[in-house]
């Protein structure tokens, strides 16, 4: 793993490199699965742990997002039932795909890249390596094997979450009724399969990247913290720009 | 004046000071030693507040620091400078603005003001020509003789040094030696050294306080020391692998 | 920063029928904990703000080390932010064909809720984590014990500089990224739905987004709060080398992005 300049975060070898790892990972996916408790454990802690992060965020966004739209209706026409069906539709599409993204990337990026970080500057992934394992089949693969399986899962929480708290929203302080609220019909097949498109691109590219940097930390505590907030902002900004890509894709096929 | 009374602390309710008993007049060197682990350095450090006794007291100047507000130690440690065994000194900083910042915080006197008479201070412990440098770009001595200007900022009137010459090859140990008698014979400084530097201690001690198991063994002169009967302290000095004391 | 540690769980095992209300209780007693950690560091903030006897260059020199870190990132994502929110008023513009309403929603949405919480994230993600993990360096290299034993109060001349740069910086950059997601939305909206420029700024400025935009800024303002209490926070109380570091980084962008959600939820709907 080179270490790359850490000032402009899309520098050639900051594509290069994370496709490499992830080459790597499939490749060692593929010869050597993980056995089954390691995976069970990270899935663990990608999924389990996760989800009262992302159902606070979330929910938190779904109350504000009504409420904006209640309120910003009413200044123009004093009829709220398109405001549900709305909602549900960007939630299903991009708010609740990308922020369950982004929050994923803290919790779980950092988390990966913290640990993977320390490793790598303790010497240990170097011990690895002479103990004859390949800390990508050891290290990586688990890692991404469950972000891989539970970013979509922990979709669906964080749209049902943010959608429920935006309901409660809306009905309770702004009196719209279930029926007109919770309007399906705007939502397609296709929309669910965008939905899930995004956050099963999130759940690759997250942990790639994310161990690539920790795998680059080096000197120490502060190579530790300067892998982390790499981690962070690196997978965050690539969910936003996934995001733009599959919207405009989509936006283009007609969709 | 520093004074101890039954001071006693614990880690993980693990005993390191069982009962110091002990009064430092100042205006000399005194070696506070023993082997690694006999809590030298936390004695210390309770004389500066970083460490609150479990039971007993810590008495500065004649005044019971039990009742110390965090703002009344911060007055305390500018009389009591205490360096530590790693000098840690702010890496982002090159030398002289580590030793300049004291002087800005306390006398809020100008930046650029505080960056020339930093050189004084480091001109005292020899550090002068490298005043530019930060301290990733200097040996470990070097770092700490930094540390130790950047102490003498304060004009305290005790410099309590600890493990000076822990991980320091002969030569520049003797020379942070040699800074320590300076500090007390030259500028007038109470100097306490935490060590188990025995050449340190038989060049440079005016008194001699020994703790072992967490209690003072033997408190004298660098002769008492020397001719003392005791087997632990003859085996402390001699260093030989096998005897009463227990490790 | 003598916060105490975390009350310890009785040490007789736990019934399995009781395991679901220990591990609530827990929960609530960590949350409890680190509430009243930051908590307590707010009000120590507040006494070293006044009368002010902070230090004024350390503030200069971490509110320029913020911009320069965080300028290129926040206003990258701003752009692509700004194209994004355009892109999902797509399909309606399509559906009904009302060009002039983008200008005006893309604007909303931008300027009022998105766009400071999207900042704030990215804001969180570099300059939140960098300071944690800056500070946790320095307390496990016993540089922040070298200051207090200069007689130098870490909070006046570490903490203070921090929460103040980041509260102004975070504003500024709050400004400067809605500047950008605009851009971005304007580009997207010739680009990629092919409707004028011109048109997408017009229904902008008919919308009188000023009060929105105003309510961004204040976001941005406690945002910046409250990701240097938080990181403030977590980067002194690090132990346990570079594992802990990376702990409280990790931590530090977790708690940030929590605190950007609730606070987003209290400052909207008490402004509007």
């Amino acid at each position: 793993m080179k270490a790359t300049s850490r000032r402009k975060p899309v520098l050639p070898p900051l594509v290069r490199e994370p496709l490499l790892l992830l080459g790597r990972t499939l490749a060692a996916t593929i010869r050597r699965p993980p056995p089954r408790h390691r995976l069970l454990a990270q899935m663990h802690n990608v999924g389990n742990r996760s989800v009262v992060f992302i159902a606070v965020t979330l929910g938190f966004l779904g109350l504000i997002l009504v409420y904006q739209a209640c309120v910003q209706t009413l200044k123009v026409l004093p009829d709220l039932s398109g405001v549900g069906g709305a909602f549900l539709y960007a939630m299903v599409r991009t708010f609740g795909p990308t922020v369950t993204g982004l929050m994923v990337a803290t919790r779980v990026g950092a988390g990966i890249a913290a640990e993977l970080g320390s490793m790598t500057v303790t010497d240990q992934v170097e011990a690895l390596k002479v103990a004859n394992s390949d800390p990508v089949s050891w290290l990586v693969v688990p890692r991404f094997l469950a972000c891989v399986v539970m970013m979509p899962v922990l979709w669906v929480v964080g749209t049902l979450v943010g959608s429920f708290a935006g309901y409660l929203m809306g009905h309770y302080r702004f009196a719209i009724g279930t029926r007109i609220f919770l309007d399906f019909s705007g939502i397609a097949p296709i929309d669910v399969f965008f939905g899930y498109l995004k956050a099963q691109t999130y759940g690759i590219v997250i942990p790639i990247l994310s161990a690539h940097a920790g795998f680059q930390a080096f000197g120490g505590s502060e190579g530790v913290g300067q892998a982390t907030t790499a981690a962070v902002v690196r997978s965050s900004f690539v969910v936003i720009v996934l995001d733009f890509v599959i919207s405009t894709m989509a936006f283009l096929m007609g969709h | 004046m520093i004074a101890f009374e039954g001071l006693c602390k614990a880690f993980d309710g693990r005993p390191v000071l069982a009962g110091i008993d002990l009064q430092m007049r100042g205006g000399e060197i005194t070696f506070v030693i023993g082997s690694s682990g006999t809590g030298k350095s936390v004695l210390m450090k309770h004389a500066v507040g970083l460490l609150f006794p479990d039971a007993g007291r810590v008495i500065l100047d004649g005044e019971d620091t039990a009742t110390f507000s965090e703002d009344r130690w911060r007055e305390a440690r500018r009389h009591y400078a205490m360096v530590f065994q790693h000098p840690n000194l702010f890496d982002s900083m090159t030398l002289r603005e580590n030793v300049a910042l004291p002087l800005r915080m306390h006398r809020r006197i100008a930046r650029d003001r505080a960056l020339a008479e930093a050189e004084s201070f480091l001109h005292q412990v020899g550090m002068a020509s490298k005043a530019d440098l930060l301290p990733a770009q200097v040996g470990p001595s070097e770092r700490k003789r930094v540390s130790i200007a950047r102490a003498l900022t304060l004009d305290p009137d005790w410099a309590i040094l600890d493990e000076p010459t822990t991980g320091l090859d002969p030569v520049a140990a003797r020379s942070i030696d040699r800074l320590a008698t300076r500090l007390c014979r030259e500028m007038g400084k109470s100097v306490v050294v935490v060590s188990h530097d025995l050449t340190s201690i038989f060049t440079i001690a005016d008194r001699i306080i020994f703790l072992y198991k967490g209690r003072v063994r033997l408190d004298g002169a660098p002769d008492d020391f020397r001719r003392s009967e005791d087997p632990v302290v003859r085996q402390f000095i001699t260093g030989a692998p096998d005897g009463p004391m227990e490790t | 920063m003598p916060t105490g540690s975390p009350p310890a769980l009785p040490a007789r095992p736990i019934p399995p029928w009781a395991l679901p209300l220990a591990l609530l209780g827990r929960g609530v007693l960590r949350a409890c904990e680190v509430m009243g950690g930051m908590t307590l560091l707010q009000v120590r903030i507040l006494r070293a703000l006044i009368p002010p006897t902070f230090d004024r260059d350390e503030t200069i020199r971490q509110a320029y080390k913020i911009g320069v870190q965080s300028v290129a990132v926040v206003t990258l994502t701003a752009l692509f932010v700004g194209g994004l929110m355009l892109v999902q008023t797509g399909p309606f513009v399509r559906r009904t064909g009302a060009t002039g309403m983008v200008g005006w929603g893309t604007g909303l949405a931008t300027l009022a809720e998105v766009g400071p919480v999207l900042i704030g994230l990215m804001f969180g993600g570099r300059v939140g984590s960098n300071n944690a993990a800056e500070l946790g360096t320095m307390v496990i290299t016993e540089q922040v014990e070298a200051l207090r034993l200069l007689g130098i109060d870490p909070i006046r001349y570490l903490v203070v500089p921090r929460f103040l740069s980041m509260i102004v910086m975070l504003v500024l950059l709050t400004c400067i990224g809605d500047l950008a997601a605009l851009v971005g939305a304007s580009v997207a909206c010739q680009a990629i739905l092919g409707i004028e420029v011109r048109v997408f700024w017009q229904g902008l400025i008919d919308g009188h987004l000023l009060d929105e935009f105003l309510m961004g800024l204040v976001k941005g303002f406690f945002f910046g709060g409250a990701i240097g209490i938080v990181s403030c926070h977590y980067g002194l109380r690090v132990t346990g080398g570079a594992t802990g570091v990376g702990r409280a980084v990790n931590e530090t962008v977790v708690t940030s992005a929590i605190a950007i959600f609730v606070v987003n939820f209290l400052v909207t709907s008490l402004w509007v």
